[in-house]
């Protein structure tokens, strides 16, 4: 063997390396990815959802890797596989909120229905931050599905963006989720800016008992009027309903346990490293998901003010009062932004409970914001 | 100065959602912006946001141009209305939409419209309008059914232990 056969040899065996393919985007990819593993490892910031999108973002971006394409057959690979079936076929978003319904109390918003309308107008930041997008150069179907981030609600996001903008599924979930996270450092500025100190210590009466046939009719009649109004959203919708209807009814408990423990655990792994492998280098670094950041924070501060200002106007009309500090709660933040209702409120009146009414207005705005979803997705439609 | 803040906050919402209005740049351009033509056609009527153009050719003639002409666009709608086949643009395009007008007989009209924001302001209005509409009807079942539960089920009062 001559020493340029070795030579060729050697030559051919490093191109088959991912080394001669490798780009500063790659290194900027990982960086980005390592970040998230920071955040969620070092730092416990939302790890669930940030250790499996961290690593997807890590492992995607190597040249060559066998992880998000097809083969030469035409199979999809294997995070490709997840993405497709799982994310492009909308089946984890309508999973993850039939694990969410499993999970959730209808009952402080059964026992006050008023709280529907906080939910209504905590949406408000959806429209308006799709005007803004459309400014910004997006297209229609883009706009409103960056528009949808301001609802906090990630499997929403998920399923309108995977509908409508599927390039941009990685920024609109990655922001989605990030400002979730931030809801405190986001929301109570503008909560502390929007109530006057009178309407802080506004007591509001506990709500009543709901009765079990009370509740199991809540799912079906919701369920039911969706159905009927908003037609498009019904996979979202269903599944949440249903989760919720084995939840109520007691009479599967081990069907509920699955479905709001280990298939929301399953579910969540595969969410997390499909999102964090549609990151992929030439896709993620341009300017669009930049911006999609901006005006997700946009439509987040929006829809924090639209809830409060809907409060202010219920007052108007209404003799029990509400507090204006839960309508940050029309997001759909569970359970960040009941919570920081309740803080905020404590730190004006330590005997001053929102904590269950302020849970009352983001299980509406989890019923909200699907339904604006719906309305959207009716415009492609 | 809170109040200040908030008014500016709140300035700055509007001026982001009405700053379209006093941009030329935003849907402006010059007739048919940009949206495929079928030559041979004659000009009828200009509007600042419209273009009505006629075609002595038939409606399935000009149909079949259109569908070709929109094959390499990736995010146009169709829908065949009674009066017209209407052609929306989903995309980034100057144009908002083309209707083939069906009752001309020998003859076709084609309007072309310029994205406008008119079209978004309303969309989203009736839209948003629509999302509290949809919870309001929730809230008025609601209270129908705890009024039901309450009438026909009444909470038990626990008698106290002596």
């Amino acid at each position: 063997m001559s020493f340029n056969e070795i030579w060729d040899l050697l030559v051919g065996t490093f191109k088959t390396t991912g080394f001669p393919s490798l780009t500063w985007q790659h290194v900027v990819m990982w960086a980005i990815g390592c970040f998230f593993l920071y955040m969620a490892i070092v730092k416990d910031f939302e790890p669930l959802l940030l250790l499996p999108i961290g690593f997807g973002i890590f492992l995607v971006n190597f040249p060559n890797t066998p992880l998000f394409g097809y083969t030469e057959s035409g199979h999809p690979e294997l995070l490709q596989f997840f993405y497709k079936y799982g994310i492009l076929w909308e089946v984890i978003p309508c999973l993850i909120f039939l694990g969410l319904g499993a999970m959730t109390d209808f009952e402080p918003m059964i026992s006050n229905p008023k709280m529907l309308l906080i939910g209504a107008g905590a949406q408000l930041g959806v429209f308006v931050t799709f005007t803004g997008t459309i400014l910004a150069g997006f297209t229609i179907k883009e706009a409103a599905s960056v528009g949808i981030i301001g609802g906090a609600d990630g499997p929403t996001t998920i399923y309108l963006t995977a509908k409508l903008a599927p390039h941009l599924l990685s920024a609109n979930t990655l922001a989605a989720y990030s400002y979730m996270s931030l809801v405190p450092i986001i929301q109570a500025p503008i909560m502390r800016l929007m109530t006057s100190d009178k309407e802080r210590l506004i007591k509001m009466k506990v709500g009543r008992r709901c009765s079990r046939t009370e509740l199991v009719l809540f799912p079906l009649t919701c369920g039911g009027i969706i159905a009927l109004m908003v037609p498009a959203v019904m996979p979202l919708m269903g599944m949440l309903m249903f989760g919720n209807l084995m939840r109520v009814s007691g009479v599967v408990k081990r069907l509920t346990d699955t479905a709001a423990n280990p298939l929301m655990d399953i579910v969540t792994i595969f969410l997390g490293l499909s999102v964090g492998a549609s990151m992929q280098a030439h896709v993620f670094l341009t300017y669009k998901p930049m911006l999609v950041f901006g005006l997700g924070l946009l439509d987040f501060v929006v829809c924090t003010a639209g809830g409060i200002l809907t409060v202010k106007v219920i007052n108007l009309m209404v003799k029990n009062k509400i507090n204006p500090l839960i309508g940050n709660s029309g997001v759909s933040a569970i359970p960040m932004a009941p919570r920081l209702s309740q803080l905020v409120g404590q730190q004006y009146d330590k005997k001053n409970y929102l904590l269950m009414h302020a849970m009352a207005a983001c299980l509406a705005g989890s019923i909200g914001s699907p339904a604006a979803a719906g309305m959207l997705i009716s415009m492609f439609e | 100065m809170k109040r200040t803040i908030f008014a500016i906050f709140i300035g700055l919402m509007f001026g982001l959602v009405l700053a379209p209005l006093s941009l030329q740049a935003w849907g402006g351009g010059e007739p048919p912006w940009n949206a495929p033509l079928l030559p041979g056609g004659t000009t009828v009527k200009t509007e600042s946001t419209a273009i009505y153009i006629e075609y002595n050719l038939p409606y399935e003639k000009v149909l079949a141009f259109y569908k070709d002409a929109m094959a390499k666009y990736p995010d146009e709608k169709f829908r065949d209305w009674s009066d017209q086949m209407y052609i929306e643009d989903q995309g980034g395009a100057q144009w908002h939409s083309i209707g083939i007008f069906k009752d001309g007989g020998a003859k076709t009209t084609v309007k072309i419209t310029r994205d406008n924001m008119t079209w978004v302001f309303s969309t989203l209005a009736i839209r948003f309008a629509g999302v509290f509409f949809v919870l309001c009807v929730l809230w008025v079942f609601l209270n129908i059914n705890s009024a039901v539960m309450k009438k026909f089920f009444p909470e038990k009062k626990k008698v106290a232990k002596a």
